[in-house]
């Protein structure tokens, strides 16, 4: 599905990404974590294709396709989804007439027809519930005066309706509450399907209790500097980060 | 364009010839109504820019001696679909001339909708004489600064008095459609009458198309007694060749209620004047404006609300967008009078610029005389935001109908307010198709 090899990337000349290696096989759910700035939420949101960011070497490639050159909606229609870890508020523009154009923008890429209106509103009803948030938020703005859980739980929203081969996560946990939490974890876990892949950025062991990872990856300044299976984090949440010689910040 | 213009003698000549043209006299008053206004229009200067009101607007005026000549009655009128039908009251003026056949007037006596041409000599002269300034009230714009209206009144060809009767509420709308094409000017007027407790919602749209040169001058007056509410909705979707004038004049009594929704898109030259005069208290007005310029295109929007009475309202929120090499103007004006006291006033002016070469002038003017007042106002210009943009394209939709998204969004609040559901459907399909078009092009 998604293959990294030595990615490097820099914001401003500054370089953030030393060198990623990661191999993420359909159906897999990987887990990154790491202190802050060592470069998470730059991994997940060049992978998305923000041009903030420029790739000064290495690869990336879904399902054999290169990322790098690849414009940022290609990226969302070969079915990369980012939950952003700040997502912004955009008033005067619905959440459905959003969903529905993001929905359409991906099918006419396909070669499938438009969504038509009915079925459209039942799913997006459905999905909303699923996220418990009030239906009546699907003719607000997007995120208009959304609090911080309800805007995390709106991109758990847009995830389950875009249905993407790729989820990246970045940091959807942070800030919610156990409730919500729930509500994530029953979310990601209803995407999951031997197709599809999750990568999800957390900074806490508490959310891979809900979604268990097959894989947990230590990123430090740039660079994965630790690999191993879900047993990894819970040694993270016991020792710290210390003990791989990283300072804690 | 040729050139030479002797303003303003060839507009006056033309009317003279105008009253003089046994075969184009539809009324008596009318002659004499065209007469006594044109002293005004013999001392009319062509606005340039020196002339304050016109800083930003007298480079877009084009004008020549072709279009000095009054237009006629269109002979195979080629009125467009561009008009919608909202099976209201429909009141259609093709080149300035009353089209009875294209119109639906009432037929019961608890609304008058009438041509001037249908009134008689003696209601036609009340009704002009309360439309034109008097001499107590010189109009805040002097007609040698301002020679639109005064060109109206000397080529006046016809108009519409409305009188809405004592707690009527008219649940119709009452649809005024100004089409015209050909070469030459067009001059007509809207005069509305709501007597005490009266409701309605008058709409006018203003369409055509030329080959050559046209000017459209329109002149609207509405006078709101107490306790009664006008909606007002404003539309152009004229050619983009098309000059276009026009001022609305609104006075407002006791407790009455005023909500205007003036959608303006560019042309040649654009320019709608909206007054607001509160003379009693109680009195509120609201008045929306959205503008959309593209290409080379112009839009002058001046508002001025006058606060002449105490405990009056007024809120204002105008949104301006301009691309291409297009250019805004936007001029609001908020006078609060001495005795005006415990005035309540909001004034919003945003703009978004969707490309550097296109620009934006606003200028808030505040003159306030009274001390207990209230009186907010702010203006901003700004850009697409490129986090927002990101955020839709990573959801898969095309940068461009992302900044489509993103531009209708800017005006979507003040569009979902127009109070009539029909015309509120055409401007959003109009808007989508003018900001598509902006940024496909690229
Ligand atoms: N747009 C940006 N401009 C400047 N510096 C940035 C930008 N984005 C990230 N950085 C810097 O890159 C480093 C990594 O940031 P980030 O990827 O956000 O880390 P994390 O998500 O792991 O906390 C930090 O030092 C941060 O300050
Ligand atoms: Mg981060």
């Amino acid at each position: 599905m998604l293959k990294i090899s030595n990615l490097q990337a820099s914001v401003e000349g500054t370089q953030i990404l030393k060198g990623i290696d990661l191999v993420v096989r359909p159906g897999e759910v990987h887990a990154i974590m790491g202190p802050n700035g060592s470069g998470k939420s730059t991994l997940s949101q060049v992978l998305a294709g923000n041009e903030a960011y420029d790739i000064t070497g290495g690869e990336a490639t879904l399902d054999g396709k290169s990322l790098i050159e690849m414009p940022t909606e290609q990226r969302a229609r070969e079915g990369i989804f980012l939950a952003f870890q700040y997502p912004v508020e955009i008033p005067g523009v619905s959440n459905l007439q959003f969903l529905r154009t993001a929905i359409n923008s991906i099918r006419e890429y396909r070669g499938e027809e438009e969504i038509d209106a009915v079925s459209f509103m039942k799913r997006a009803k459905e999905k909303i519930k699923q996220v418990n948030l009030d239906p009546a938020f699907l003719k607000r703005g997007v995120n208009e005066g959304f609090s911080g859980g309800e805007k995390k739980r709106n991109e758990i929203m847009q995830m389950l309706m875009l249905e993407p081969k790729l989820a990246i996560l970045d940091e959807t946990d942070s800030g919610l509450d156990i409730d919500a939490l729930k509500v994530v974890a029953d979310g990601v876990n209803a995407l999951r399907s031997p197709e599809r892949s999750v990568i999800m950025v957390t900074h806490y062991q508490r959310l891979l209790d809900y979604i268990v990872p097959d894989y947990v990856h230590v990123l430090a300044k740039g660079k994965i500097i630790k690999s191993g299976g879900k047993e990894l984090a819970l040694e993270l949440e016991e020792k710290g980060y210390g003990w791989l010689g990283i300072d804690e910040e | 364009m040729s050139a030479t213009l002797s303003f303003p003698n060839v507009f006056v000549d033309a009317s003279k010839a105008l009253n003089h043209d046994e075969a184009r006299i539809s009324a008596p008053w009318l002659v004499a109504f065209r007469e006594s206004q044109l002293h005004q229009l013999e001392q009319c200067l062509l606005p340039t820019r020196k002339t304050e009101d016109w800083r930003y607007s007298s480079r877009h005026l084009k004008m020549s001696d072709a279009i000095a000549k009054p237009l006629t009655t269109a002979t195979k009128s080629t009125l467009n679909n561009d008009f919608v039908d909202l099976d209201g009251y429909l009141v259609v003026f093709v080149n300035g001339h009353f089209a009875a056949d294209r119109s639906r007037l009432p037929e019961n006596a608890e609304l008058t909708i009438k041509p001037f041409s249908a009134l008689s000599n003696e209601k036609a002269e009340q009704v002009l004489s309360t439309a034109m300034p008097s001499a107590d009230s010189a109009p805040a714009t002097p007609p040698a600064q301002f020679p639109f209206t005064a060109i109206n009144a000397a080529y006046l060809s016809d108009g519409v008095y409305i009188s809405v009767p004592k707690n009527i509420k008219v649940d119709k709308p009452i649809q005024v459609q100004f089409h015209s094409e050909g070469e030459g000017t067009s001059a007509a007027r809207v005069f509305l009458v709501a007597e005490q407790g009266a409701e309605a919602t008058l709409i006018e749209e203003f369409s055509g198309q030329t080959q050559t040169e046209l000017l459209t001058t329109s002149v609207t007056d509405i006078n709101l007694k107490e306790q009664s509410e006008i909606r007002y909705i404003r539309l152009n979707t004229e050619q983009q060749q098309i000059s276009h004038v026009g001022i609305t004049s609104v006075t407002q009594h006791r407790n009455s209620r005023f909500k205007s929704y003036c959608i303006g898109l560019g042309g040649t030259l654009r320019r709608h004047d909206l007054k607001v005069k509160l003379v009693e208290p109680g009195a509120e007005c609201s008045l929306d404006g959205v503008c959309v310029t593209l290409e080379k295109q112009h839009y002058d929007n001046h508002t001025e609300i006058e606060h002449v009475s105490a405990h009056c309202q007024s809120e204002e929120n105008y949104r301006c967008i301009a691309g291409d090499q297009s250019h805004i103007v936007f001029n609001g004006r908020i006078m609060i009078h001495r005795d005006a006291q415990k005035t309540s006033g909001a004034m919003s002016n945003k703009n978004l610029l969707l490309s550097s070469s296109a620009e934006i002038d606003t200028k808030p003017e505040l003159e306030i005389y009274a001390d207990d007042v209230k009186c907010a106002h702010g203006t901003t210009i700004g850009q697409l935001d490129e986090e927002e943009l990101y955020y839709l394209v990573t959801r898969g939709i095309s940068p461009d109908n992302a900044a489509t998204m993103l531009t209708l969004g800017f005006v979507n609040e003040l569009v979902q307010k127009i109070p009539n559901d029909i015309i509120r459907e055409k401007i959003e399909k109009r808007l989508e198709s003018l900001i598509q078009s902006a940024f496909k092009e690229v």
